[in-house]
């Protein structure tokens, strides 16, 4: 009984869709590109996942690979290091996403203040600059800042701290990663905001200061509501890479001392990768990654679609 | 009519783009054909092997290649990754999209060279070697050592190799800053005792903020200071016996006098955090005395190379740098090759008398001249009129590491001070116990690396930790009993089977 | 207008602030132009902030631009932004068009697989071999064609898309328009601010891939610019993160005969990142306040 309900409700959406088809053909053929693209260049190849159940030998190719079921995982899972490797992971992320995820929309809203616009067309692009330059300049000059001879132990200094290497603390390996994040990507991630400010119609400003209210309120009643759709789904975006983070800048600025601290899941694969260049093993470690951070993406979707009126689907 | 063609123009709009989509653009440039036999028995290989250089784009361009197609009849159609050589490697292994010649990273077959024969991919040279290439079977032949380090633990020759007869002294150490030496009336240090007298002088009577600086982690397996215990930081041998450095007895000795020098300030309070840079920079301000290597001019004219150390005056040190006959740069012949026995003479021709002299040191009258009966490089090598550097010219007007019968000498850049460094690190060194070049097996490199990254991962962290006194060092029983249980004995087990194997080749 | 205290004071300290952190944002491009002109055994002695060259030489850009290689690189380039953004900007807009369609009925499960496609895909094996099964290996067209659209920019667009009030479009059906035409002459208009964005994304993207280039291609006279001097920043690297450094690089260094090498390195970043600074402020003209909707009544 409960099947033919199923089977009449899948007919009846499949004559809704060819009725919608013939009506509307243009959008439909619009999408076809779309389509064909994610089909040919995501999903045909994405036969591959299953690598990360198999022993992968390039020479005998991906389908006729020997099954080892869950032996990666089963490794991953058993090192000694598993719940470090976890939580540094996790704490990264998260300090990124309290202090790196405001940080362009403040910046944004400060900019868009400044009245001068030549000042704010310039102040705007430099911003962005960090962006560009290369991570191991930028880990460079970190390195230096942070040294006992460097700028950041000159200003502890001066307000009565020792001088220490930063990079030898692991307690503050985590805060100098993500204030470097914030100081190299912040001007680039105003863009979008500023972007999203500039759509604002002039007539609600007008409006309000007719109605008596200062930049403040009108910041907090205008701007902020109408940037608030972008910031909703950047935010929700920004969850689906809760997991994600990076070995190349962490390679670059820590050391035995600070594993405590700074090793995460993708460095520690890297360093394994580097002994035994095992395939299937990095790519199971990525496979739990994408799932963690789907999860999390499609619960972060869910709270999106209960509180406020933007979500993704 | 018009507005039926208006509302047609969308969906034309809309195919052209969706054709666009398969057509692609431009398509420059054919694949050319490997293994063409054209006119005259000329024959095409095409060769997979890294290369960057400042000067030339692609070895086709290097004088030793084009004189070498002179001179043999066969032209090579180089094909250098541009990016991660290895995963290219792999990359063109899973698509099955094989050169005639792949050299450097052959050996990353995924199972190893063995399996690459197995699985029919290489070919297996032995029997060609035996018929087509004299030069190199003599090489081969010339030590049982260097028999061992150019076939597999299943006997299979499975590649051309890059062959020094010579044992080439070792290329790095740790030098000292000689004229604080001789102000303060010290000999050049031979024992740890004698480095700690200078340390402490150099910190106490010159002032120098860091009297030594470290090195890159990548060259802790040469042992600069811990082999002076008769140990080495990872695996080695005594006897044909294999031991893994941090849970031996003289582990503990050895961070007792590292953790009581750091606490003396006798070595960088950040050598742990300091990168190259952060070093160059303390070396060139006159901070630092003993050190590894320096780009300053200054501070090179008056450094000379420190022996490698040991615990007893007149002592040889039993671990350090080892340098193997067989440098590496391996080249395998693939069976996509038509002519193997072709490319082998081909490869046979690097061992020659003409072809050693043709790829140490290039082309006589252009790269090298011949004085007193030994070459000597021009100054287009040594002082390039366009400013190169010499290694740069090393890889134009010669190779500088390849599958030939190298000579480590020749290296336009070499000067007297460089030999005489290498003289100095070579002079207390007989490396019996670092290991031999051994191979896993496939099933047990993939068990090993699991033990091992957890390992290496816990003993640098540890290591580093008893140094800078943050673990004191009773906790030291502790530490290897945690090692232990990483299951460090299931992967010196492993080790073992493998140098067994080695030495049964 | 008048404006309190309170406003001037936040005013001044806005200004300043912006000050501040402008010259932060500064100074790593800052030191690195400095570096390049700088000769570097003078610069490795210098301690604490770099706020001029040391020394001067132009012998790191003469070795640079020496590289045959450079200039075709650049076209190469230049090509792929143009060209490659322009077929990104089609399709995400084509995308994020029927994606913001309300009524749509497969808006929603086209979402959800296009989303899945950002977590899960196959890694690098078979896309490699995908893209030499289509016969487009060492072709420009697999720099273009596999990277066609990017989710994520194509989310931003849509979500701006959606933000259109419904009036707009619902006047332009009544006149008969298709969607397409509703796409181009509403819709599109409208939005300059994330369509500037977007290109400024793709454009940026293409400025500094090299990844794709290093895989799919093997004919130098096609290679984009980010792998040409990749492969000139490794040739001379000399302070190596990798742990396995080129024993070559530290003979170099022992025999003291390549002193220009890390200079090469910071010539090499300032050649491929100055361009790209100029494009912003072309992009900059689209974010002025008020440039969308007039004022639509009723």
């Amino acid at each position: 009984m409960a099947k033919e309900m199923i089977t009449q409700k899948n007919k009846s959406f499949l004559k809704k869709l060819a009725k919608d088809i013939k009506k509307n053909y243009v959008v439909y053929l619009m999408a076809l590109p779309v389509i064909a693209f994610y089909i040919i260049f995501h999903y045909v190849p994405m036969y591959g996942v299953i690598i990360a159940f198999k022993q992968y030998s390039p020479a005998l190719g991906v389908l006729k690979s020997p099954w080892v079921g869950f032996k990666h995982f089963k490794d991953f899972f058993g090192s000694v290091y598993i719940w470090r490797l976890l939580r540094n992971t996790v704490n990264i992320t998260l300090n990124e996403l309290i202090w790196g995820f405001p940080a362009p929309v403040i910046l944004a809203l400060l900019i868009n203040e400044l009245r001068n616009q030549r000042y704010k067309k310039v102040v705007q692009t430099i911003s962005y600059i960090p962006h560009f330059i290369s991570l191991v300049v930028i880990c460079g000059i970190i390195r230096q800042f942070c040294g006992s001879g460097g700028i950041i132990n000159d200003i502890i200094e001066f307000f009565g701290g020792t001088r220490q290497d930063l990079l030898a603390k692991p307690e503050w390996f985590v805060p100098v990663y993500v204030a470097s994040g914030i100081w190299q990507g912040v001007g680039f991630g105003t863009i979008i905001y500023l972007a999203a400010l500039s759509g604002i119609s002039q007539e609600l400003y007008d409006a309000a200061y007719i109605d008596g209210a200062g930049r403040w309120k009108q910041t907090l009643h205008i701007t902020i509501p109408g940037i608030m759709p972008t910031i909703i789904i950047l935010l929700i975006l920004r969850m689906g890479s809760m997991l994600s983070v990076g070995y190349e800048k962490i390679l670059l600025l820590y050391n035995r001392v600070t594993y405590e601290t700074a090793d995460v899941i993708s460095t520690f694969v890297y360093r394994k990768g580097l002994m035994d260049a095992n395939y299937s093993y990095s790519t199971a470690v990525g496979l739990f990654n994408s799932v963690v951070n789907f999860a999390l993406l499609i619960l972060a979707n869910k709270l999106s679609k209960k509180f406020s009126d933007t979500s993704l689907w | 009519m018009y507005v039926k063609f208006k509302r047609m123009l969308p969906a034309i709009l809309i195919v052209s783009i969706f054709a666009g989509l398969f057509t692609g653009c431009t398509r420059s440039g054919k694949e050319k054909e490997t293994g063409t036999n054209t006119e005259d028995e000329k024959i095409t290989i095409t060769y997979f092997v890294q290369f960057s250089s400042n000067v030339i784009q692609s070895l086709e361009e290097n004088e030793v290649y084009k004189e070498l197609e002179k001179r043999t009849n066969i032209h090579v159609d180089f094909l250098h990754p541009s990016g991660d050589t290895n995963q290219a490697f792999q990359l063109l292994i899973a698509s099955n999209d094989l050169p005639d010649v792949i050299e450097l990273v052959a050996d990353r077959y995924p199972g190893g060279p063995d399996k690459a024969i197995a699985d029919g991919v290489y070919y297996r040279l032995n029997e060609m070697i035996d018929k087509y290439a004299p030069n190199y079977k003599k090489v081969r032949e010339s030590s049982p050592e260097i028999q061992r380090q150019t076939i597999t633990d299943d006997g299979n020759i499975w590649a051309f190799a890059s062959i020094q007869t010579d044992y080439e002294e070792p290329w790095t150490g740790l030098q000292i800053r000689k004229d604080w030496l001789d102000e303060l009336g010290l000999p050049i240090p031979t024992t740890i005792d004698e480095l700690y007298i200078a340390l402490t002088a150099f910190k106490n009577q010159k002032g120098a903020e860091v009297p030594m600086t470290w090195w890159d982690s990548w060259q802790d397996k040469f042992g600069f200071l811990i082999g002076a215990w008769d140990i080495g930081p990872e695996f080695f041998k005594v006897d044909e016996k294999v031991k893994y450095g941090p849970i031996e007895p003289a582990y503990k000795d050895y961070l007792i006098t590292m953790n009581k020098w750091y606490k003396e300030g006798l070595i960088d309070p950040e050598f742990f955090s300091r990168n190259g840079d952060g070093r160059a920079t303390l070396i060139a301000n006159n901070e630092v005395g003993v050190f590894n290597s320096t780009s300053d001019k200054a501070v090179a004219a008056v450094s000379r190379a420190m022996p490698y150390v040991t615990l007893v005056k007149g002592d040889t040190r039993r671990y350090g740098l080892k340098n193997f006959f067989n440098k590496g740069n391996e080249a395998a012949i693939t069976t996509k090759c038509k002519y193997p026995e072709e490319v082998v003479k081909w490869f046979d021709y690097h061992y020659s008398d003409e072809g050693f002299m043709l790829f140490n040191y290039g082309i006589e009258g252009v790269s090298y001249t011949m004085q007193d009966g030994k070459p000597v490089f021009t100054d287009l090598m040594l002082n390039n009129p366009d400013g190169y550097s010499p290694s740069d010219m090393s890889w134009v007007y010669k190779v500088h590491v390849g599958p030939y019968l190298r000579d480590w000498r020749a290296f336009p850049g070499i000067d007297d001070a460089y030999l005489e460094r290498s003289h100095v690190w070579g002079s207390t060194m007989d490396p019996i116990y670092n290991m031999p070049p051994i191979t896993l097996k496939a099933e047990e490199g993939t068990e090993f690396s699991t033990i091992m990254s957890e390992v290496k991962t816990y003993v640098d962290e540890m290591t580093t930790k008893f140094i800078i006194g943050e673990v004191p060092l009773e906790n030291y029983p502790q530490f290897v009993e945690n090692i232990k249980k990483m299951g460090i004995d299931r992967a010196i087990d492993l080790q073992q089977q493998a140098l067994d194997r080695y030495n049964n080749r | 207008m008048k404006r309190s205290l309170s406003e001037r004071a936040f005013d001044i300290f806005n200004v300043l602030l912006m000050l501040i952190l402008s010259f932060m944002f500064l100074y790593p491009f800052l030191y690195v132009v400095f570096a390049s002109f700088s000769n570097p055994e003078l610069l490795v002695k210098h301690k604490g902030l770099l706020l001029l060259p040391e020394g001067f030489t132009l012998q790191g850009y003469t070795f640079v631009f020496r590289n045959p290689n450079i200039y075709s690189g650049y076209l190469n380039t230049i090509y792929y932004v143009v060209v490659g953004t322009l077929y990104n900007m089609v399709m995400t807009c084509l995308g994020a068009y029927v994606l913001s369609r309300k009524d749509w009925l497969l808006k929603t499960p086209m979402m959800v697989m296009i989303t899945f496609t950002m977590f899960f895909s196959g890694g690098l094996i078979p896309s490699f071999i995908l893209v030499k099964n289509l016969g487009m290996m060492n072709t420009r067209a697999a720099l273009i064609i596999p990277g066609a659209i990017s989710t994520y920019n194509m989310i931003i667009m849509r979500t701006s898309f959606m933000q259109i009030p419904s009036g707009l479009e619902e006047s332009a059906k009544l006149d008969g328009a298709n969607d397409l035409q509703i796409l181009w002459h509403v819709v599109l208009p409208v939005s300059k601010a994330v369509l500037a964005v977007i290109t400024l994304f793709y454009a940026v993207g293409h400025w500094n891939s090299w990844f794709n280039a290093s895989i799919y291609l093997r004919k130098r006279e096609l290679f984009p610019l980010q792998l040409i001097l990749r492969e000139i920043l490794i040739e001379n690297n000399t302070s190596a993160m990798l742990d396995n450094a080129s024993a070559q690089t530290l003979q170099d260094l022992a025999t003291n005969k390549a002193w220009y090498k890390e200079l090469v390195q910071y010539s090499t970043i300032v050649v491929s990142t100055v361009p790209i600074l100029f494009i912003y402020p072309f992009v900059q003209k689209y974010f002025v306040k008020g440039v969308m909707i007039g004022s639509i009544k009723g």
